[in-house]
C-alpha cells in the first residue's frame, strides 16, 4: 500500500470513527442534561446564599462591633483637650516654680 | 447564531437555559471521549451527562484561558479515569472477532459516513458499535488514539501527559494508526 493510499484510508477512517460532530439523539441527550441542571438550580441558589452568608455575617458583626466601639470611646477632641490641659498645667507648674526660685 | 463567548457570559450571569446551547454544541465530542474511555454506549452516555452536570456546578471555575471544549473534555477525561479506576477489569472482545461478527454493520457505517460529506452524524447504533470498537483496541493504541484523535490534543501536550518525548508520541501514533488501517481497510474497499 502506498503512502498516499494509506493516508486516504486514514482520513476516511478517522472521519468516521472520531470526526463526528452531531448525533441523531442530541435533543434527547440535551433534554436529559437540562432536566438534571434545572433540578439543581434551587440547590445551587441555596449554596450561593450560604456562601454569601458565610462572609456577610462576620462582616456585619465586625461593622456593628466597630460602631459600638466608636460610640463608647471618648471623642478625639475630648482627649485632645485633656492632653492640652495637662500639658498646660504642667508647664504652668514648672514655670511658676521656676519663677518662684528666682 | 450566538457567539460562544456570549453564551458563556449568559450562563455565568445565571441564564440556565443558555447552558443547553453549550450542551448541544459539545455533546458529540464529550460522548465520544466517554465512549472511547469506557467502551460502552450506555455507560458513556451516563458519564457524559454527569460531565455536563459537573461543568454546570463548577461553571464559576471556568476561567476562559482555554476554550470551553478543552475545559469540558478535561472534566470528561478525569471523570472517565475515576470510573475506570473504580470498576473491575472486564474481558473485552478482540478487534478481529468484533469485525468478523459485525463486519457488515461496520462497512455500512463507513460508507454512510463517506457519503455524508463533511460532517458525520452518529446514530445510537453507531455509538454502540464505536464503543465496542474502542474497547476492542489494544490498550496502547486506544490510549494514544483517544488523546490525539478524540481529545484532539497537540503532540506536545500528549508528550507531557504520557511523560515521553515528542518523537515517541509520533512513533506510537503512527503505529496505532497503522494497526487500525490494517484491520479496517478491507471494510473500506468492499
Amino acid at each position: 500500500m502506498s503512502d498516499n493510499q494509506e493516508e486516504a484510508i486514514w482520513q476516511h477512517l478517522s472521519k468516521a470513527l472520531f470526526g463526528g460532530n452531531r448525533t441523531t439523539d442530541e435533543s434527547l441527550f440535551t433534554y436529559r442534561v437540562m432536566d438534571q441542571v434545572r433540578r439543581l438550580e434551587p440547590v445551587l441558589q441555596d449554596i450561593a446564599w450560604h456562601r454569601f452568608l458565610r462572609w456577610a455575617i462576620p462582616m456585619l458583626g465586625a461593622g456593628v462591633a466597630g460602631l459600638a466601639l466608636a460610640a463608647r470611646a471618648p471623642s478625639a477632641s475630648l482627649l485632645m483637650d485633656n492632653a492640652l490641659f495637662h500639658q498646660q498645667s504642667s508647664d504652668t507648674g514648672s514655670l511658676s516654680s521656676a519663677l518662684q526660685e528666682e | 447564531m450566538q457567539n460562544e463567548n456570549d453564551i458563556i457570559t449568559a450562563v455565568q450571569s445565571g441564564d440556565i437555559e443558555a447552558f443547553g446551547t453549550l450542551v448541544r454544541a459539545h455533546q458529540t465530542r464529550v460522548r465520544l471521549v466517554c465512549l472511547a474511555f469506557l467502551g460502552n454506549a450506555g455507560e458513556a452516555d451516563d458519564a457524559a451527562q454527569e460531565v455536563f452536570v459537573r461543568a454546570f456546578k463548577g461553571f464559576e471555575n471556568f476561567k476562559r484561558d482555554a476554550s470551553f471544549e478543552t475545559w469540558i473534555i478535561r472534566i470528561a477525561d478525569n471523570l472517565c479515569l475515576d470510573l475506570l479506576r473504580a470498576r473491575k477489569r472486564h474481558r473485552t472482545e478482540s478487534l478481529d472477532a468484533l469485525l468478523e461478527q459485525q463486519g457488515e454493520i461496520f462497512e455500512g457505517f463507513l460508507s454512510r459516513i463517506k457519503d455524508t460529506g463533511e460532517s458525520s452524524t452518529y446514530t445510537p447504533k453507531d455509538l454502540e458499535f464505536l464503543g465496542r470498537l474502542f474497547a476492542a483496541l489494544p490498550e496502547d493504541d486506544r490510549e494514544i488514539l483517544i488523546l490525539r484523535e478524540v481529545e484532539q490534543l497537540s503532540y506536545e501536550t500528549i508528550a507531557e501527559r504520557l511523560r515521553c518525548s515528542l518523537d515517541a508520541v509520533k512513533g506510537r501514533l503512527k503505529r496505532s494508526r497503522q494497526n487500525l488501517i490494517n484491520k479496517c481497510h478491507p471494510f473500506i474497499h468492499k
